[in-house]
């Protein structure tokens, strides 16, 4: 017997499944709402409550997601593709954030016990403050500055797509702290809210989808923080015994592990419009001829077996991080995949359910419009196919 | 003789209505959204060129537009901006099929109508499923004095304002193509949710079911019909090409100037190829368009000439989807944020993809 398997655990599976239905249940009736008013509903506490396996939350310390034996980051991808299956918005509530993982790859054990474990804790959530208006993929281009004075950093820059910007407790602050050495200049900064200087310049963009999820623009002007919130110093400066990342490493290797996580949403979303169009189209099929309802069948099959191929890569990639023999292909060659296919399959469900299809009765038009940014944040595909190239030819691609 | 290049009156349309989309029609295409209707001085300009709603010289009107000079103006128009083009062309639809094939009494008064700014008309015509013009199951019989439509219809346009809609439909006995005039507000007539949908708000659209019997004198005449039907079908190709050269030009325009990794992004072979290739398809299907286009005048073979016009709406379609994307993409962030115009592209590139489209026509495939 061959111990290479596809099959995720019975336990891991099951979580699968069961959070899956909850999800369409009970998630999707509150995400036109979500969509038109631009913000999860004012119950979502309540309504993820119901959920009948853990979700990880971080609101409450009864809710630990443990990983199943197929590993933390396996356990993850099942969440997040079957988080999405029935909607979205519940990935925008309140929540953990991602700045968390900047702390972790770049913070030292003094700073990690502070603003990573409280966070897996569920006491904290974190804000990711990177993008800047005139760039986005070169991250090498950070134009916020930090400059040193007496036992401050003093900050100032203007960030755009903050997750949860408005309301995390804390941002990790990508700023240049010495412009003479470019891109190696780069540092994170941990500002917590409030802190003078800090201000929000818009709330929640105004954007073509995932319109529930918090992305800020956030402002900083002459904002003081301690110069022990520079990642990887202490109050006497930089510590030996912090791992030696780089501000603009630290960034990318957060950005590189939740990869996978984001082609995991796509693939969530996708299937939901695949069932939801192959249940709609059932009673249609007196509609069409034999020769369409063929092609149409056909074309359901085909996008099934593209869902079933994202899925393998998704996992491949979560399998090797969970193994300890990351490499940067995998998470490149999923989130490079499973977006733009998730994109066309459900356009193509809107085409064969006809203008109908696209209408604010159903989903397919809100998630069409949210999967889109599946292929943009976090590195868009363009981005992975040099990631990949490279894998090839080195740093000749680029 | 093969002949590629625009005729004068063509190429002056073309000009005009280039000019019209760029500098009439974009600048509110986000407040025609907003508020589901296209504002009316815009609305004033694009109708008093005569194009969208065209009445015969032989009814004082300007003269209907030969296919190719029409697809042209569409094309240009939807430059500026696809949605209020539509909602024009479909408004004015009646006209053209009343200028062409109306009888006498359905004739007077077109012109008066034509100029009325605050009218809307409304055809309906598609059924989904994939149905071609000659497929339609919408049936139109007559009864003595009286016909009865019976069917239903998607995307009918201006389901809430048009005070008559001429439904498209088959007779029953030879399937040859109908159209007949129906009050809006007639018994029988059931119009649907008119809900906002992903893009064209402006074109208040709905699906609507018809059982109901209409005075026979609201037939109008057969003969040449299915070749206007189908040229109302290559408008929305026309539409998506018009679109899809925009986005592609403007998505080159920022990547011209956009700086990652030292330089302009454009100078990055996966931002130009993909552009590259968008130009390329939108070029092939500027003359698939052009081509059927031609072929409405100059042939009369109809299973030939609706299976161009099929082809066409399909490969401008699947162009305008792939391309929107690619500017989204090109974008980036930017894309998908509403201070940038790239993201509605996309949305009604995917949006008019549905109304015509045929299952045969294409498959879906992977990205690789």
């Amino acid at each position: 017997m061959s111990t290479t398997s596809f099959e995720l655990s019975p336990e891991l599976k099951r979580y699968g499944q069961e959070l899956r239905e909850w999800s369409a249940a009970t998630l999707r009736p509150y995400a036109r709402e979500a969509d038109t008013k631009k913000k999860v509903p004012d119950n979502w506490q309540e309504i993820l409550h119901t959920s009948p396996v853990p979700l990880g939350r971080e609101d409450t310390d009864t809710d630990r997601l443990t990983p199943f034996a197929d590993g933390y980051w396996a356990t993850q991808m099942s969440y997040y593709e079957n988080l999405n299956y029935g909607d979205v918005w519940a990935l925008g509530t309140p929540g953990r954030g991602i700045g968390q993982l900047v702390v972790d790859a770049m913070g030292s054990p003094e700073q990690i016990k502070k603003w990573y474990d409280p966070v897996m804790a569920g006491q904290m959530e974190t804000g990711f403050a990177l993008t800047e208006p005139h760039f986005g993929s070169d991250t090498s281009q950070v134009a916020t500055t930090a400059v040193q004075d007496g036992d401050a950093w003093v900050i100032n820059g203007s960030k755009m797509y903050c997750t949860n910007g408005a309301r995390s407790d804390y941002i990790t602050v990508f700023a240049n702290a010495d412009k003479s050495l470019g891109a190696k200049g780069i540092a994170c900064f941990v500002v917590p809210r409030g802190t003078p200087g800090f201000s929000i310049a818009k709330e929640n963009e105004d954007k073509l989808g995932i319109r529930s999820w918090q992305t800020s623009e956030l402002l900083f002007e002459n904002c003081r923080v301690p110069i022990e919130n520079r990642l990887g110093w202490n109050s006497s400066g930089p510590v030996d015994e912090g791992p030696k990342v780089s501000g603009q490493g630290g960034a990318l290797t957060a950005l590189s592990n939740n990869r996978p996580n984001m082609s995991g949403i796509a693939v969530g979303l996708a299937q939901a419009a695949i069932d939801e169009t192959s249940r709609l189209l059932k009673g249609q099929q007196a509609g069409f001829t034999p020769q369409r309802w063929a092609a149409v069948q056909n074309d359901l099959e085909a996008m099934n077996e593209a869902l079933q191929r994202a899925r393998r890569i998704n996992y491949k990639a979560a399998f090797v991080l969970d193994n300890g023999t990351p490499n940067r292909y995998s998470p490149a060659i999923a989130k490079s995949f499973a977006p733009q296919t998730c994109d066309r399959i459900i356009r193509r469900c809107m085409q064969l359910l006809g203008p109908e299809g696209t209408s604010k009765e159903l989903l397919l038009e809100k998630w069409y419009r949210d999967v889109k940014i599946m292929d943009i944040f976090e590195g868009s595909s363009q981005v992975q196919r040099i990631i990949v190239a490279r894998e090839l030819v080195g740093r000749l691609a680029g | 003789m093969m002949f590629l290049a625009q005729d004068e009156e063509q190429e002056a349309v073309a000009e005009m209505t280039r000019e019209l989309g760029l500098e009439v029609l974009s600048p509110v295409s986000r407040d025609a959204e907003a508020g589901a209707a296209v504002p009316a001085t815009t609305w004033k300009a694009v109708v008093e060129t005569g194009l969208t709603a065209p009445v015969s010289e032989e009814l004082g009107g300007g003269g209907v537009p030969g296919v190719v000079t029409y697809m042209t103006a569409v094309e240009n128009l939807s430059y500026g901006d696809a949605a209020i083009t539509l909602a024009a062309v479909w408004s004015g639809a009646p006209s053209l099929l009343l200028s062409l094939h109306g009888t006498p009494e359905q004739q007077a008064g077109l012109l008066e109508a034509s100029k009325n700014l605050d009218t809307r008309g409304s055809v309906a015509l598609y059924e989904g499923f994939g149905r071609g013009a000659s497929e339609l199951e919408t049936t139109i019989t007559e009864e003595g004095d009286t016909v009865r439509v019976v069917g239903r219809k998607v995307a009918v346009p201006f389901s809430g304002q048009a005070e008559s809609i001429i439904v498209i439909g088959v007779a029953p006995s030879t399937r040859a193509l109908r159209a007949v005039i129906v009050p809006r507000t007639a018994d029988g007539v059931t119009v649907g949710v008119r809900d906002k949908s992903l893009a064209l708000d402006a074109a208040d659209l709905a699906s609507v079911e018809f059982d109901v019997v209409v005075p026979r004198a609201n037939l109008l005449g057969a003969e040449g019909l299915q070749k206007s039907v189908e040229r109302l079908r290559l408008a929305v190709a026309s539409a998506q090409t018009g679109m899809a050269q925009r986005a592609i030009e403007y998505a080159a325009e920022y990547a011209s100037g956009r700086i990652a990794f030292g330089k302009p992004i454009a100078s990055f072979q996966g931002i130009s190829f993909p552009l590259a290739e968008a130009f390329s398809r939108t070029e092939q299907a500027r003359l698939e368009v052009l081509d059927a286009a031609s072929l409405l005048e100059n042939s009369d073979d109809i299973a030939r000439l609706s299976a161009v016009v099929s082809s066409a709406v399909s490969y401008a379609s699947e162009n305008a989807s792939e391309t929107t994307r690619h500017a989204v993409q090109v974008l980036g962030g930017h894309g998908f944020i509403r201070e940038y115009p790239v993201e509605q592209w996309y949305r009604t590139a995917a949006f008019l993809s549905t109304l015509d489209f045929d299952p045969r026509a294409s498959s879906f495939h992977p990205v690789y």
